[in-house]
């Protein structure tokens, strides 16, 4: 009896997870750059049911029962969102595959797709965080506008009309990019999973930079309400399991000595 | 009259395992490619009766002393294909599984449910390799797939995915994380008639309202086997403590 109370919580458990990550994605769907996430479920291992005192028909080629279910990774959709004009020169959105780098405050880099930068007091191009964008870009002095190409090429404009190459802006690939590790506030980080990061300039190999654009987040809202819907019956069904298990059990406690 | 008493017994252990396999049905609803179990079940110890006395024994029937689990059967009805619009689904409609290398030996799934590895090889969600006709299909990013099965990455084939299907799927058991091995005798092959649909996956063939109804009919049939039970148990009191009282 334990066995299928235990099924039926593995699917609790299960269901419940689904449901959090659904919760997470709705949540998401006004955050730039935003990837909703999808969780994966497996059965668990089988059991036989010789060993169990389940009376058994000595032909039986095979007996085995199941017992439940996991959620074995919740993976990353990577699928690009939709394009949406800003009309800001340092709203960047990356037409295409790779990621921006930053460099966090403690030396770490970490990548995002989220390309509303701004320009910090020393006229460096950071990220909302204040994280300098890597490898790091600053306007010199006197120079009062911008212009970034899709090919990344930063160039800063003085006040006279004068234009001068700030730099050019790198985009990263990941093997797995559904192996980065959320690191929230739109920041991934780089792991085993997701393999090394491979430099590459806009437009040769990688996606395009647009400037005044900014990617919206991938979340398909429809879906997600459907799946919130299937999560939560599949949860009662997964409820109902235990209670006949409960049922069962009280009618086998009926039997003892009285 | 104690031969009653284990016959309920059974009785009720079978409806457990029933109960089980149907909860685990229940439990998967959402497993991509998942195949639901049933229970058969068979009578248990059958016994000729016969009457004596006259001379020579008489048969009179056949007598069974209860149930028992007979198998537990894999259900291997497609199940129905939903879209899912990710690249990294994929959905076999048609015969055949997708074969995959488990640190066990080769393992075969119906769950399209794939990413790429850091390595750049196509994985299972429990990191599985997946295999292709020249073994581990590597393909380093974005990939297509074809309805017949050629995976093409970075605008060339790279390899084509290994289908194989079974003339005896009955013996094919079930190990957990969503595969298939094969016994002796599954006689694998190379499936043919399959169509390969990216942006889709399988789902469980799971029933919810088949598995519900089977659930209530099972806990139903476990109480009347209990109260059988209890009949025989006060039909044992009542022997043992009134019978031969004045």
């Amino acid at each position: 009896m334990y066995d299928l109370l235990g099924i039926g919580r593995a699917a609790l458990d299960a269901q419940q997870t689904r449901l959090a990550v659904t919760a997470n994605n709705i949540a998401n769907v006004n955050t730039t750059a935003f990837k909703a996430s999808r969780p994966s479920f497996q059965d668990l291992v089988y059991q036989e049911l010789a060993p169990r005192a389940i009376p058994l028909d000595r032909a039986a080629a095979r007996a085995q029962a199941g017992t439940g279910t996991a959620v074995v990774a919740s993976v990353r959709d990577d699928t690009p969102g939709a394009l949406l004009p800003t009309g800001r020169a340092l709203d960047l959105a990356i037409e295409g595959e790779g990621f921006f780098a930053v460099t966090t405050p403690a030396g770490e880099t970490l990548y995002t797709r989220d390309g509303a930068f701004y320009l910090d007091a020393e006229g460096r191009l950071v990220n909302g965080a204040g994280y300098a964008v890597a490898p790091a870009i600053a306007l010199g002095e006197g120079a009062t506008g911008l212009e970034i190409r899709p090919d990344g090429t930063v160039t800063a404009v003085k006040a006279d009309g004068a234009t001068e190459e700030a730099g050019r802006l790198k985009l990263y690939t990941f093997a797995n990019p559904a192996g980065l590790e959320a690191r929230g506030g739109n920041l991934f980080a780089a792991t085993d999973a997701s393999g090394a990061p491979r430099e590459i300039a806009p437009g040769e190999g990688a996606g395009l930079i647009r400037s005044g654009w900014l990617e919206a987040s991938n979340t398909d809202l429809a879906g997600e309400m459907v799946a919130l819907v299937l999560a939560q019956r599949a949860y009662q069904a997964a409820a109902r399991t235990i209670q006949a298990a409960d049922e069962m059990w009280a009618e086998a406690n009926e039997l003892g000595p009285r | 009259m104690l031969r009653g008493i284990y016959t309920a017994a059974a009785g009720m252990d079978v409806q457990q395992a029933r109960v089980q396999v149907l909860s685990n049905n229940i439990a998967n609803l959402a497993t991509p490619g998942y195949r639901r179990d049933t229970v058969t079940f068979t009578s248990f110890l059958t016994h000729a009766l016969y009457r004596y006395g006259e001379g020579r024994p008489a048969p009179v029937g056949r007598h069974d002393l209860g149930a028992a689990v007979g198998q537990v059967v894999t259900d291997f009805t497609p199940g129905p294909l939903v879209n899912t619009g990710d690249g990294h689904h994929v959905a076999i409609a048609g015969e055949g599984f997708f074969t995959v290398a488990t640190p066990a030996g080769e393992a075969y799934t119906r769950d399209g449910t794939f990413s790429v590895d850091a390595e750049g090889y196509l994985i299972t969600p429990a990191g599985n390799r997946v295999l292709g006709e020249r073994g581990p299909i590597r393909v380093n990013g974005p990939f297509t797939i074809s309805p017949e099965g050629a995976v093409s990455a970075g605008g060339q084939v790279v390899d084509r995915l290994r289908l194989t299907a079974f003339d005896n799927p009955g013996a094919l058991e079930k190990t957990g994380g969503n595969v298939f091995v094969a016994a002796g005798d599954a006689g694998p092959r190379p499936a043919a008639g399959f169509r390969l649909m990216q942006g889709w996956l399988e789902q469980a063939n799971a029933d919810l309202a088949r598995e519900m109804t089977d659930l209530l009919a099972a806990t139903r049939s476990y109480q009347g086997a209990a109260r059988q039970l209890r009949a025989h148990d006060q039909l044992l009191g009542r022997l043992v403590n009134e019978v031969g009282k004045v």
